[in-house]
């Protein structure tokens, strides 16, 4: 059941995006297609998709498809790792602030705070610009400031489930502080997480695009959909088709994980026609 | 075996600050079933959570002692506490239902509190779950050890809560309105059971309740509680016979006799049980007294022997 029950756009998202996925993991070891190679009589002279190049090819004659199935690596692997980190971080915060309550959850929503104001993509810019721009520099950076709202959800929902009877009996029954919290509290907590982190991968794509169209992620010859989409500014009128595709897969990739969360939520969501536990 | 002295409860509200359990006094002794009786918000459940001090944020106690087999529970850090919460004093609850978590099978929540407190292997523990799920009476155990506490209902789910409590092997057992939630029948089983098992186990019980049938039927000595103090004390034969405090009286005159020609006239007490907040001065009871007297709002009362029992009441000196 589960997944089939989603709203039709979430379903669809939802295999886009597996379709997406295992195309990204499997295509390198079925296919020994180069991403880098290039052909010759091609150079500066991109070609428009044909049968030999679904999707073209690009100024120096590499195929724009394998391009892109490699740039998508990159490009989920930006959106797990940093969603991994960010929520791991978030979770811990969001657990120990709830469940402590009081001064330390006052002071600890605080620093929070602080967190928030901190414009991610400018310090991961300016992060970039004093170090050697590598993806591993984007991936933690991303992560390590985005786990704040993940912390507020999870904070909230603690709030409400520390104080059940359940929590309660499972003190009495003298179970300790670190199996309390993280195996009888934090199951009660993920929904809201699951929703945060298919938004949050949505939005870390976004920001790696930006950093690599800005020359400060991906670097060349490697492919990411943002230095895909730099490249092809200067053939825009020539060669249209090398903007639009990774353009293209960058908005979709993006809608659909937006989409996947919001039917996940309306899937939780008791109030919703599609709910779970109607 | 417990020993409760002064024990004096306080939640905060707000900037106010209102005693929940004041000045309460009383001993468990070993294989006795003690009864707690009281309308609702007279403390009864504070009281019972401060034992183990499972109290919400908001909760302190405030001052007094709590004596379990001599040692001041009060006095004991969070880790120590652990130990005695389940192994020593088990807890059930009234609603049954709310008091499993509803992401893990009835049987992994009874096994993990077997592992907590025993040195066997994981293989072990699930037998013994299983054949404690049998011990309380839940039909083909080794299935309903899979199944998830919804899928109970909530006379078994009490039966499984009851099954891990004994698990610990407990030597007191608080059990607050065990059976509250339940319909008469399975009410009666459920008195039933845990009269068997307190006998078998040897365990002495706290029991929680605003039901003066479940009381009469089940418990050695009677406690009567009202507005967070101990108003009346003695042997159930005692209380139910011979009621000294009116507030006892009038409680046992609410008894509905389930018998059409047997009608009697309950004395029905005047308003509601007055907010802790403003407690009243002198005899907590007396705005709401029917053999109040002038003095009742200016004497502070604590319970005096009168015959058998142990009563705090201005008519008895």
């Amino acid at each position: 059941m589960g997944i089939l029950t989603l709203e039709k756009k979430a379903l669809f998202s939802f295999l886009f995006l597996s379709g997406l996925a295992l195309l990204a993991i499997l295509f390198p070891i079925i296919s020994s297609s180069d991403p880098n190679y290039f052909d010759p009589n091609l150079i500066g002279e991109p070609k428009s998709p044909s049968f030999a190049h679904l999707f073209g090819t690009d100024d120096l004659g590499r195929d724009i498809l394998i391009r892109c199935i490699y740039g998508s690596r990159i490009s989920l692997m930006v959106g797990f790792i940093s969603v991994g980190i960010s929520i791991t971080i978030g979770t811990l915060v969001g657990v120990v602030s709830g469940y402590a309550g009081g001064v330390a959850d006052e002071i600890i929503m605080r620093i929070v705070d602080m967190f928030m104001a901190i414009p991610t993509l400018f310090l991961i810019l300016t992060i970039q610009v004093m170090m050697e721009p590598s993806i591993t520099n984007v991936m933690v950076v991303i992560g390590l400031t985005s786990w704040m709202g993940v912390s507020r959800l999870v904070r909230a929902e603690v709030l409400s489930v520390k104080n059940r009877l359940f929590i309660t009996a499972a003190k009495a029954r003298g179970i300790s502080l670190g199996p309390l919290l993280f195996k009888h509290i934090l199951p009660h907590c993920l929904n809201p997480v699951i929703v945060a982190a298919m938004l949050g991968m949505g939005s870390a794509i976004l920001v790696e695009s930006v950093l690599s169209f800005l020359g400060l992620g991906v670097q060349p010859p490697h492919a990411s959909w943002g230095n895909m989409l730099e490249n092809s500014l200067s053939f825009l009128r020539q060669a249209p088709w090398m903007a639009l595709i990774p353009g293209v897969l960058i908005t979709l990739t993006v809608l659909a994980l937006n989409f996947l969360g919001d039917g996940i939520r309306t899937y939780f969501d008791p109030r919703s026609k599609t709910s779970a536990r109607h | 075996m417990l020993d409760i002295k002064n024990l004096k409860t306080i939640f905060k509200v707000g900037k106010e600050t209102v005693t929940a359990v004041d000045d309460v006094s009383f001993s468990v002794e070993k294989g006795k079933v003690i009864g707690l009786v009281g309308e609702s918000g007279s403390g009864k459940t504070v009281t019972a959570m401060s034992i183990l001090n499972l109290l919400p944020d908001n909760a302190k106690i405030e001052s007094g002692e709590i004596l379990f087999n001599g040692e001041d529970l009060l006095k004991k850090s969070n880790k120590e506490l652990q130990l005695i919460r389940g192994r020593d004093v088990g807890l059930i609850f009234q609603n049954p239902l709310a008091a499993l978590n509803p992401v893990f099978t009835v049987g992994e929540q009874i096994q993990e509190t077997i592992l907590l407190h025993r040195g066997i292997s994981k293989k072990e523990a699930k037998e013994e779950a299983i054949s404690l799920l049998k011990k309380v009476n839940i039909p083909d155990p080794e299935v309903r050890y899979d199944n998830y506490p919804h899928e109970f209902s909530l006379g078994m789910c009490q039966r499984a809560m009851i099954a891990m409590t004994l698990s610990m092997k407990p030597k007191l057992l608080i059990a607050d309105e065990p059976t509250a939630s339940l319909d008469v029948t399975v009410q009666a089983q459920i008195l039933e059971l845990l009269g068997e098992l307190t006998e078998e186990y040897g365990m002495s019980v706290l029991m929680i309740s605003h039901d003066l049938g479940v009381i009469a039927q089940y418990c050695d000595e009677v406690m009567v509680m009202y507005l967070g103090s101990l108003v009346e004390k003695g042997s159930a034969v005692d209380i139910f016979k011979d009621p000294k405090h009116p507030y006892t009286q009038a409680l046992l005159s609410s008894i509905p006799i389930p018998d059409p020609s047997k009608k009697h006239k309950p004395t029905i007490l005047q308003g509601d049980i007055p907010s802790p907040l403003h407690i009243p001065s002198g005899c907590r009871f007396h705005p709401r007294c029917p053999q109040v007297k002038p003095e009742c709002s200016k004497v502070s009362l604590s319970l005096k022997r009168v015959d058998n029992s142990e009563v705090a009441c201005v008519i008895y000196k």
